[in-house]
């Protein structure tokens, strides 16, 4: 301190601190110097939410198996491009003529990423949490996984389900294999696994929350199926990068100003009106990626929406152009759609019910207002903030609701408050939200008792039944259509408004990506 | 000045009970539920419902808040519902990058508006001065969530100088990593202070200019440069230090829109994500914490003071 007060040293240090500032400044601008066809040892991948559980046999946040599923987490089976169910843990399944027993014949030698080998323990264990505790037991009902040798399991059903593999494949939440160890050590307060140990081509290395998620190559993994061969969620996959990370970045700015400046490699869901930044443009790779339905889903249980008649009348008044319009703004991003079943390929994919589809038709919306008997309730419409689509398709269905003489009241929250209200009956008439694409009806939201909204009504829960027991294809392709039909003329559950797509870009840079559902990192590299 | 300290410590305690329950009450009435969150969107009320009784969120508030307010008086600051760490963990590693960019934000802050306002105060009704003072103007009015876009836009995406955001720590990649990192933020953060300090030092330094005995040094002969800075910004230095103090508080307290636009894993989007999931204990945990460094900040503002200036005394 002493040698402090001297001027000379004081001002020496000053000198000091300012070019170690001045260092650090040019160092900063700069970066490490980079050699033209160089493969980038790490990829970043902007992620725009972050998942509050990567447990995917538990939670339905689609980001939490958009960074997972495929990548660190397996399935018995999984679609290819084509939707086609194809055998992954599962080196090959039979099923009975009627459909009540399906049987899987396990890949040997598959390695955990703790080093263990998978076998029928750890499957059993895994298919039968995902029955016990998700909406697929109101179609299995009792039925359960055994073991029938270490690398065989089944399950025997009391009737019969066409539809299995197809919800394996499709449905969130996901039946992961993981360790029956895994799964015996549950939290036993929130339920979720407290390890994320898959049998993916890569393994989690570590998770910072609000930060990012790690994932490195899994050494151990041998790929399946024929070499460079991968199609959908199957095939030959390889870590060709060994370091993954999905950055969180809530702000969509930050994403798009992110992947311009290339912090990013990819990143996921970008706002619409930021597109033209990108279409045409030979630095970038648009992955565009189906959402979903946008819907405006009724209250089947409480409240003036109880009444078939008043949900006709709704739904007569809607013009579904305008409001995907309004919602999603790029044509490229949204499509008019009739059918329940979004995927054209799906042999459920059907336009019956066309007719009853985006009518805004404001003299038939009247009449069926006064056949209702409607005296001028309010109407309650409840919406997030969180998702501008939704929220535009809001204003523009509060306005033409309110033409015909519906006293259309909007009700906006925000993510959390909306996930709550939407399960009290007394607070809304309608919400409108976005649903996954379903590769089977008996996975459409708003058919479920259970789901919010409650479609409770028996020809619609057993006519369902019916079409997952019914063995013959075409015969239940039938039923599904006039089910459909019914839907939309007469029971009304929800008024699906179009199909929405995602923006997810990609520099130039980024070779081998098969967009499908999700980001897959397999087979994935980015050049310097 | 150890029983003034003392004094300060203890007046600390009804303040930070009496916002605990205020805090309390206040994220439980919104609604919202995080065994919702958790599951997502498509959860049955049967998962969510059989999720919320293992959790403990069935109990009453009272009981609840008398379960959190005694792990606090025993150490414990609570547990995060979705981060599987301690709070002391949370918070300590949130609270590093804030903390990070609060000082190098500051650290630009202080760096020019002191030479900036002492050549305002200098140069008084020139040019100079009235440059200077638009400056700060400027730097005061422009929104910091705007000033940040137009710095990632003008030297992230069309100069490709810096990062566009994120965040690497010492550890991890080094402090030339860190700093660069660091630099748009701190500089859409540290201009918007830059603003506040120039003003600040202006009026403190004209005041003191304005006084005899400056008269005095210049009839003296003491040179222009040795009295502005060595005899003006020392006296002058009083309310600087307080608006100093309060920029780091200001900086520290709103991070937050600097932590969203960069991307930055700090104190700011902690709470924001934590509302957003409805994390109680960790929003109750991140607000005294943040309430508790606020108090420590003005104690040592006001032990600097009394360093500064032996006429101030602490009782």
């Amino acid at each position: 301190m002493f040698l402090f007060k001297k001027k000379w040293i004081q001002k020496m240090f000053m000198g000091c601190v300012l070019t170690s500032f001045a260092g650090l400044f040019l160092t900063g601008c700069g970066g490490a110097p980079k050699n033209a066809g160089d493969i980038k040892s790490e990829i970043h991948v902007a992620v725009h939410a972050q998942p509050e559980s990567y447990d995917l046999d538990r939670t339905t946040a689609i980001v939490a198996r958009d960074i997972m599923l495929g990548n660190v987490f397996e399935m018995l089976v999984s679609f290819d491009r084509d939707y086609k169910i194809q055998p992954e843990l599962a080196e090959k399944f039979e099923v009975n003529s009627d459909y009540t027993e399906y049987t899987y014949f396990l890949r040997k030698g598959v390695k955990f990423h703790n080093g263990q080998e998978m076998k029928a323990d750890d499957v059993v264990a895994s298919m039968n949490r995902w029955l016990n505790d998700t909406a697929a037991k109101n179609i299995m009902g009792d039925a359960r996984f055994t073991k029938v040798d270490d690398y065989t399991v089944k399950i025997h059903l009391n009737n019969p389900c066409t539809v299995l593999n197809d919800m394996i494949c499709s449905m969130i939440p996901s039946p992961i294999i993981v360790p029956k160890a895994v799964i015996d050590a549950v939290d036993p307060k929130t339920r979720m696994i407290q390890e994320y140990i898959g049998t993916g081509p890569y393994k989690v290395d570590s998770i910072k929350q609000d930060d990012y998620v790690k994932l490195v190559k899994n050494d151990a993994y041998k790929p399946y199926g024929e070499v460079g061969k991968s199609s959908g969620w199957n095939g030959y996959k390889e870590a060709k990068t060994p370091i993954i990370y999905f950055n969180f970045v809530k702000d969509p700015s930050t994403r798009v100003s992110g992947i311009k400046s290339g912090e990013y490699d990819i990143a996921l869901q970008l706002p619409l009106d930021s597109y033209s930044e990108f279409k045409g443009k030979n630095d970038f790779t648009i992955f565009k990626e189906a959402g979903g339905n946008i819907i405006l889903s009724y209250n089947k249980k409480q409240g003036i929406s109880t009444n078939p008649k008043l949900r006709q009348a709704v739904n007569a008044a809607l013009n579904s152009a305008e409001i995907m319009k309004a919602a999603m703004v790029e044509p490229e991003f949204y499509k008019l759609n009739s059918s329940y079943m979004m995927n054209e390929k799906s042999k459920w994919y059907t336009d019956i019910g066309k007719t009853w589809y985006n009518q805004h038709d404001a003299g038939k919306a009247k009449a069926l207002l006064v056949q209702a008997g409607y005296q001028g309730e309010p109407f309650r419409i409840l919406v997030t903030s969180s998702y501008q689509e939704y929220y535009n398709a809001a204003i523009v269905i509060e306005q033409e609701l309110k033409e015909i003489g519906i006293n259309a009241q909007l009700s906006v929250v925000d993510w959390g408050t909306f996930l709550t209200t939407r399960k009290d009956a007394s607070q809304y008439d309608a919400f409108i939200t976005g649903t996954t694409v379903p590769a089977v009806p008996n996975q459409i939201l708003y058919l479920s008792p259970v789901w919010d909204g409650w479609a409770t009504d028996s020809h619609v829960q057993t006519e369902l039944k019916d079409i997952t027991a019914t063995v013959d294809t075409k015969e239940a392709v039938t039923k599904w259509q006039q089910l459909q039909k019914y839907c939309w003329e007469e029971y009304v559950p929800a008024s699906p408004l179009g199909d929405y797509f995602r923006l997810n870009v990609g520099t130039s840079k980024v070779k081998g990506m098969d967009w499908f559902e999700g980001p897959h990192m397999w087979n994935v590299t980015v050049s310097e | 000045m150890g029983i003034y300290i003392l004094k300060r410590i203890l007046s600390m305690i009804p303040v930070l009970f009496i916002m605990s329950v205020i805090v309390f009450l206040l994220i439980h009435i919104i609604p919202g539920d995080p065994a919702k969150v958790m599951l997502g969107d498509q959860a049955t009320i049967v998962e969510v419902e059989a999720l919320h009784q293992s959790m403990g969120l069935d109990d009453p508030l009272p009981v609840q808040y008398l379960h959190w307010i005694t792990n606090v008086c025993s150490g414990q600051l609570g547990h995060s519902l979705f981060i599987n760490e301690s709070m002391g963990h949370i918070l300590i590693s949130h609270f590093f990058p804030t903390l990070q960019l609060t000082l190098y934000s500051l650290f630009f802050a202080v760096l020019l508006a002191i030479p900036l306002g002492l050549l305002a105060a200098n140069k008084k009704g020139s040019l100079i001065d009235e440059g200077i003072s638009s400056f700060a103007m400027l730097g005061i009015s422009v929104p910091s969530f705007l000033l940040g876009l137009l710095l990632v836009l003008a030297l992230s995406v069309k100069l490709s100088l810096l990062p566009s955001g994120g965040y690497k720590s010492i550890a991890s990649g080094g402090l030339a990593a860190n700093f660069r990192y660091m630099l748009l933020p701190a500089l859409t953060m540290g201009l918007v202070e830059l603003g506040l300090l120039v003003r600040m030092t202006r009026s403190s330094v004209l005041d003191i200019l304005s006084q005899d005995f400056i008269r005095m040094l210049h009839a003296k002969g003491v040179k222009g440069h040795v009295i502005l800075v060595k005899h003006a910004l020392k006296n002058a230095s009083l309310p600087i230090l307080t608006c100093v103090g309060q920029s780091f508080i200001g900086l520290l307290s709103n991070a937050a829109i600097a932590e969203t636009i960069f991307n930055i894993p700090g104190l700011g989007q902690l709470i924001i994500n934590s509302v957003t999931r409805r994390d109680y204990e960790v929003i109750q945990a991140v607000i005294l914490f943040v309430a508790i460094a606020n108090i420590i900040v003005y104690l040592c503002i006001d032990i600097f003071y009394m360093k500064i200036d032996p006429r101030v005394k602490l009782r």
